[in-house]
């Protein structure tokens, strides 16, 4: 199992330093410093072998964050460990940054003490952590307190503490997906996949059992079979401004690839039923990640035209087409385009937004703040190059930032359904709100 | 001095600072000591003060305390006892988090004193009415057999823990199913962790509700588990399939790797597979999206997939498509698993990618991209002239590396598809110029000789770079000679200039014997019958095989069965990288049809705990860092220095005389210059490379060494029996590792010498040669008597036996464990370096008898904490006499055997090659297996591995 945790800043000092087992001395603080950090060449391994210790590391903005271990320990479980630390410090305390890890340093140990048990994880839900680790000091908490404490941490709902109550019930729902596309020089779509999160925010009293429902093509074919389920698609929810223009068009189901759930679904339900059943985290929480790689309806279309003319020119001619409905406005695009290092001036010309070269990051940077459906915008930029730089230039593709106020998967909520049989509210009392986000995630079109 | 001063005025504030009335100041001056132990500052003489604090009723501060506490108590043992009260206190407090606070902390102080008063609290804590308390307890009865393992056998934890497998709180479960796991694992012997049907039932029911890493540590206990029979594993693969839609990576893989074992033991035509199939691909796919250094751990765990069930991702070559932005680790692990999905269907797009990596920044990966181009070509048909195509386009970006590593390519497909693409060879000869490394110059001159005949000035280039041949890496030197040998052939009218010219130059002006000997050779051939020699030379060359890079199976499936974990990112064993502990060797199950599997494999076990040899390798994969260090230069026999000693060598030495003699010394005869006359074979040669029949399959001129080797004696050392136990070879260097180079190996006690017999096969594509071997400097002196001595070339897909006798009287080197060994080859390709474990009786010298009354005088001698007692198992009921005579073939000599109180007494010696005597006694109860077994040696480092190899040979055959 983990055999110590260590945080350095950028020089390699060490800010924290838990060891847990035996067999890691003092030495290993030393050994990753000496052979990672401050290494000459720059280690091409997240897992290092330095003296028959193994070193799992990451780096966040400038802070080094590695766990070791001596055993041949499950590989999968440090880096998802390490990740969720991180998770549990910035809900804590923010931006991992050196000011704040040593600011915080009791409370570090406190957390290491509680999350890792002679290198075994335990029970890391921050929500649960914070009610009986907090930065003031214990809080003087009556015995009553402290056995909901241990029971929330050792209880078969680990993530939800009892007796929460809300005034008004309340529930958000996030669905926001993003869009990966490589499209090679002639327009072909070379891979494309969108990988979408249910966000959900919950404000819900007791403990309500939840039910969810999507537009799956496994579900949605039950669902025919099953009359059940099919009394009425939720109309309760609000949904704000912004509406999923499937709900409108179409009505098919999409095609899932695969999904995964936080641990409170109950994952042996979904298996056997396909139906989404849980008891919610009380607050922000990720519900579900799914992708999906068909009939994904591409917002933004790239058309690049690149001609180098003679050694000392180039002329850059880039189309941006938006694909959706006219109603709905994107936002937020940002259009990357690679210039060769030897750049020496750029001239644009765009017709819509702004475009500024930026000779720090060798490339176009192309903003507009919006853009409405079907709609198209050209940029033409001539490049001038310096003649002596003999390397090749390699032409990194184009990128492109956007969002978009539909899930571009064609994901639809079709119901959640609030269940808490103690307390006295029901499902139609509670207020619940959908959004639809389409992102960019890496989405790029070769030059 | 101002400096320690200054510290020492540090000290004595925060010393009066700790001991303040003020709980704030306590509490900030506590920060500050904690802060200093962080950086690595002594603060241990705080301790006495720190201590003090520990009586405030504040559980912040108390925490910090237990933190100071866990640091130092080791060095202070004394001062440590002063906690035992609060802790005992601690215990018993109302609050759970208290009570549990002191149990963890308890546990983690490894301090005698405190670990005795930790029983009683535990004890009471394991069975604490609080879920909380009892899953710390549980860990801590892990902790607990780190520190005194008799102690949690006396005390009856390890049934208070298995009895918290049935606990109603799940996160108990986990954490008492984690705490067995580990213990078992440390001591494979005592059946620890019974892990049969009922049981797994309970870990399957906890698993649905227990926490993410409580369902990794299940997981990965019932990977151990061997279902009973396929209908077993079918249910048990049906009931964990869920987890396969988890959020968590871990659980993911860990299901993943239960599905892979159990797998085997179903039919693999049935509807169940193929559903899973179809269950399994989707989940591995997402794993690419999350963090890198997950993506990365993922990647090197389907590369496994994938060579063991291709089937599986068949359909998602895509996926694998390289990112722009990706991490380097990220981009080479897709690359190598594009290559490996890589079919007649979807080569068009996989080739097309390819193109694209080749014009990216990264040398290493712009590299493995061209290399995979020329692989799809030898692997797809169909698909070999879009490769070749390919490839001439990148050679014509002239970017040097690029250049260089399509030249090496291409060279194997010409092997793979002869007079095919010869139309590009006037392209390649245009970069000649541009090539500076050594692999893409021989290579280049390979085509050069092979298609002389084409290729007009083929005479011109050749000399061209005979010019600067004194410069030439061994490796285009050698290429170079053959080459213009083919075109001599070929061209034998305008070329004898040439041939004259390099002959005369390898015979006369080298100093590299293989270079010599190969031109000897070539020029007898040529001066006596140059139609044999075109018959050896232009022979026709073997196919080569269309996979490269595959890991050989059992180490494949010995790494399915660790999925997920350290063993699978590294592709090594665990033995290779972690240290000391004995480490059960993971097995796959077998499918056999019959409900006898369970019996397989407990049968299949027991062997593998008499496979006890460790081999270990060194960890350095890829830029992984090892501490290894080799102390003086390599000693080599074909270094340029000893050139005077060679030919007198060469002289007494079996190999070449004997490789010769038949029909070919007459050649020789004509030359003085190598020894033409017969020598008698020397037994006190140290490294014999045994030419057995060898398969070999490179170039010319490995046949030629092939057929001459068929006329030679087969050379060995003979040895009289009787022999010590011999364990199996295992692989030390595995060819992915070496370069293509395998090495196996074992140790052997023969003629009482000490003597490490290898095998070492080429895997790669290239001869290899300039074989050396050092080891370092161990525990007990082992060095080789004389240097290895490997004098032919090791031909592709050759292997060489080789036995190498070591002396004991090398310098010493204390190492951890004892016996372990690191050992570095070297070849012209690369060095080596690598730990193997030397089983202990080995080292048993045949003198080790010692008369009655010194074995009295000395067992009395040795104080009595000295004496380590064991229960061995006479595990193949030996009588007592097959059990002394076994012993004693193993230099374990039985000094006296009496009867006292109706049991057997036997009273033995061994002495190592050190000197150091070591005196047993057994008591045997007849009837019974349980052999009581006490040791006492002055030496007491050395009592774990003689148990060890009692229990070896007591149960090998």
């Amino acid at each position: 199992m983990i055999g110590g945790v260590f945080i350095y800043n950028h020089k390699g000092e060490v800010l924290i330093s838990r060891v847990y087992r035996d067999d890691i001395g003092r030495n290993a603080v030393d050994a990753f410093r000496v052979n990672v950090i401050h290494a000459r060449q720059q280690s091409r391994f997240p897992v290092v072998n330095i003296a028959r210790t193994s070193f799992f590391y990451t780096k966040r903005s400038n802070i080094w964050l590695c766990a070791v271990a001596k055993q041949n320990i499950n590989a999968a479980m440090v880096f998802e460990f390490l990740g969720k630390m991180i998770d549990i410090m910035q809900s804590y305390f923010g931006k991992i940054s050196e000011e704040n890890i040593k600011n915080n340093f009791v409370l570090i140990y406190e957390l290491l003490d509680e999350i890792l048990d002679f290198g075994y994880p335990q029970n890391s839900d921050t929500g649960v952590l914070k009610s009986f680790i907090t930065q003031q000091g214990v809080r003087p908490i009556t015995r009553e307190e402290q056995t909901n404490v241990t029971s929330a941490v050792t209880g078969q709902i680990g993530w939800r503490r009892e007796g929460i109550k809300y005034r008004r019930n309340e529930l958000f729902l996030d669905v926001i997906e993003s869009v990966n596309l490589l499209m090679s020089q002639q327009g072909q779509v070379l891979s494309t996949h969108v990988a979408g999160r249910v966000v959900m925010k919950s404000y819900l009293s007791g403990m309500p059992e939840c039910k969810f429902g999507i537009n799956d093509k496994i579900t949605v074919d039950n669902r025919t079979k099953n009359p059940l389920d099919s009394t009425n698609i939720n109309n309760n929810s609000t949904t704000n401004g912004s509406t999923n223009p499937s709900t409108t068009t179409t009505k098919t189901a999409i095609a899932i690839d695969d999904c995964q759930f936080h641990q409170c679904v109950k994952l042996s339900k979904f298996e056997s039923e396909h139906s989404i059943s849980f008891i919610p985290p009380d607050g922000e929480f990720e519900l579900m990640r799914y992708r999906t790689t068909k009939d994904i309806s591409l917002p933004f279309r790239v058309i690049p035209l690149v001609r180098e003319i003679g050694r000392t020119k180039m002329e850059v001619k880039v189309v941006v087409k938006s694909n959706f409905k006219p109603t709905l406005i994107g936002q937020k695009i940002e259009i990357r385009i690679p210039t060769p290092s030897n750049t020496c001036d750029v001239q644009l010309l765009c017709m819509k937004g702004k475009a500024k070269y930026k000779s720090s990051d060798n490339a176009i940077v192309w903003k507009m703040k919006r853009m409405g459906g079907m709609k198209e915008s050209q940029l033409s930029a001539e490049i001038e190059l310096l003649p002596n730089d003999k390397k090749k230039w390699n032409r990194p593709p184009i990128s492109m930032n956007f969002e978009v106020p539909f899930a571009p998967s064609g994901f639809k909520v079709r119901y959640l359904k609030v269940f808490e049989h103690k307390l006295n509210y029901s499902d139609s009392d509670t207020v619940k709100w959908v959004r639809y986000i389409g992102k960019s995630g890496l989405y790029e079109t070769r030059s | 001095m101002a400096e320690i001063e200054s510290k020492k005025g540090e000290i004595y504030e925060l010393k009066a600072e700790l001991n303040s009335d003020k709980r704030e100041r306590k509490k900030e001056a506590l920060k500050k000591v904690i802060a200093s132990m962080t950086v690595g500052k002594d603060v241990s003489q705080l301790f006495p003060d720190v201590i003090n604090c520990m009586q405030i009723d504040n559980l912040e501060l108390k925490k910090l305390v237990y933190l100071y506490l866990m640091n130092y108590a080791k060095t202070q043992p004394e001062m440590a006892i002063l906690a035992v009260n609060t802790f005992a206190k601690d215990c018993n407090d109302p609050s759970p988090l208290i009570r549990a606070l002191a149990v963890r902390t308890m546990g983690c102080i490894r301090v005698e004193k405190i670990t005795e008063h930790l029983c009683e609290p535990l004890r009471k804590c394991l069975k604490d009415e609080d879920p909380y308390v009892r899953k710390t307890a549980a860990v801590c009865v892990a902790k607990l057999y780190d520190i005194n393992q008799q102690l949690v056998f006396d005390q009856g934890f390890l049934d208070l823990l298995k009895d918290l497998l049935s606990d109603s709180n799940p996160m108990v479960v986990a954490n008492a199913v984690a705490a067995l796991s580990e213990i078992s694992e440390q001591s494979p012997q005592i059946q620890v962790f019974d892990l049969n049907g009922p049981t797994v039932n309970k870990l399957l029911t906890a698993l649905n509700e227990c926490s993410e890493w409580g369902q990794v540590f299940i997981l990965d206990t019932i990977a151990n588990y061997p279902p009973k029979d396929d209908k077993d594993a079918q249910s048990i693969c049906e009931r964990i399939t869920p987890r396969l839609a988890h959020a968590n990576s871990a659980v993911v893989l860990s299901t993943v790797k239960v599905l892979m074992k159990f797998l085997e033991l179903i039919d693999p035509n049935s509807e169940f597979v193929q559903n899973l199939y179809r269950k399994l691909a989707p989940p591995l796919v997402t794993l690419l999206s999350t963090e890198p250094e997950i993506q990365y751990v993922a990647l090197r765990n389907i590369n496994l997939i994938v060579q063991k069930r291709s089937d599986i991702l068949k359909n998602e070559m895509k996926v694998f498509f390289v990112k722009y932005n990706d991490p380097i680790y990220v981009k080479l692990e897709k690359l190598d698993i594009m290559i490996r999905l890589t079919n007649s269907n979807n080569i068009a797009q996989v080739l097309a990618e390819l193109k694209e990596y080749a014009t990216e920044v990264d040398v290493d990966f712009v590299r493995k991209a061209v290399r995979a181009i020329g692989r799809c070509a030898i692997k797809v048909e169909p698909a070999a002239e879009r490769c070749v195509n390919t490839l001439i386009d990148l050679i014509q970006t002239k970017v040097n590396y690029v250049v260089q590593e399509a030249i090496v390519v291409i060279k194997d497909i010409f092997r793979k598809y002869p007079n095919k693409y010869e139309s590009i060879i006037a392209i390649l000869c245009e970069n000649l110029d541009s090539l500076d490394e050594p692999e893409a110059r021989a290579s280049m001159i390979w085509i050069v000789g092979e298609y002389a005949e084409r290729i007009d000035n083929a005479d011109e280039l050749l000399e061209g770079f005979l010019d600067g041949f004194k410069d030439e890496n061994n490796q285009v030197q050698l290429q170079l000679l053959t080459a213009i040998v083919k075109l001599f052939l070929k061209k034998p009218t305008e070329t004898q200039e040439l041939v004259t010219k390099v002959l005369t130059l390898v015979t006369q002006e080298t100093d590299n014997p293989d270079l010599r000997d190969r031109g000897y050779i070539y020029w007898r051939l040529l001066s006596t019958d140059p139609k044999a020699a075109k018959e050896v030379v232009l022979a026709e060359k073997p196919l080569i095989s269309e996979e490269t890079d595959l890991l050989e199976p059992t180490l494949l499936d010995e790494l399915i069965c660790h999925i997920g974990s350290l063993a699978s990112v590294y592709h090594k064993p665990p033995n290779t990288f972690v240290e000391g502990r004995f480490i059960m060797k993971k097995k796959l199950p077998f499918r056999t049809g019959i409900h006898h599997e369970y019996e397989d494999i407990t049968t299949m076990q027991t062997n593998q705990q008499q496979q006890q040899q460790q081999v270990v390798i060194s960890s350095n994969v890829g830029s992984l860092i090892d501490d290894f260090d080799i102390l003086g230069p390599m000693s080599n026999t074909s270094s340029t220095t000893m050139n005077t000693f060679e030919h007198t060598q060469q002289q007494t030495s079996s190999a070449i005389p004997n490789l010769l003699d038949d029909e070919l010394s007459s050649i020789l005869g004509l030359d003085s210059n190598v020894g033409g006359h017969q020598t008698p074979m020397m037994n006190t040669n140290t490294s014999l490379p045994i030419n057995r029949l060898t398969t070999s399959t490179g170039n010319d001129l490995d046949d030629l060494f092939g057929d001459i080797n068929l006329h030679t004696g087969p050379s060995s050392i003979s040895f009289s029996s009787p022999n010590t136990l011999v364990l199996p070879k295992e692989i030390w260097v595995s060819a992915q590792k070496g370069k293509g180079l395998e090495i196996s190996g074992t140790f052997a006690r023969r003629n009482n010498q000490i003597v490490m017999e290898m095998d070492f096969t080429n895997k790669a594509l290239q001869s290899m040669n300039d074989f050396a071997l050092q080891l370092n400097r161990n525990s007990f002196g082992l060095t080789p008597l004389q240097p290895l001595q490997i004098l032919n070339p090791l031909f592709p897909n050759q292997t060489i036996p080789i036995q190498l006798i070591l002396n004991a009287n090398g310098p010493i080197m204390k190492m951890d464990p004892l016996t372990n060994l690191q050992i570095a080859i070297k070849n012209n390709i690369d060095i080596f370096y690598f730990n193997c474990i030397v089983p202990i009786h080995i080292l048993f010298v045949h003198n080790g008898e010692i008369d009655k009354m010194t074995f009295l005088q000395t067992w009395q001698d040795i104080p009595e904490n000295n004496e380590i007692k064991y229960q061995l198992q006479n595990i193949n009921n030996l009588s007592i006499d097959d059990l002394q005579n076994k012993l004693r073939l193993n230099n374990i000599h039985t000094i006296t055997r009496t009867i006292i109180e109706q049991k057997e007494m036997l009273y033995q010696t061994i002495k190592l090659t050190n000197g150091i005597f070591i005196l047993i006694e057994l008591k045997i109860t007849p009837g019974n297996r349980t052999i009581a077994f006490s040791l006492k040696t002055k030496v007491p480092d050395v009592a774990n591995l003689i148990i060890q190899a009692y229990e070896l040979i007591l149960s090998s055959n």
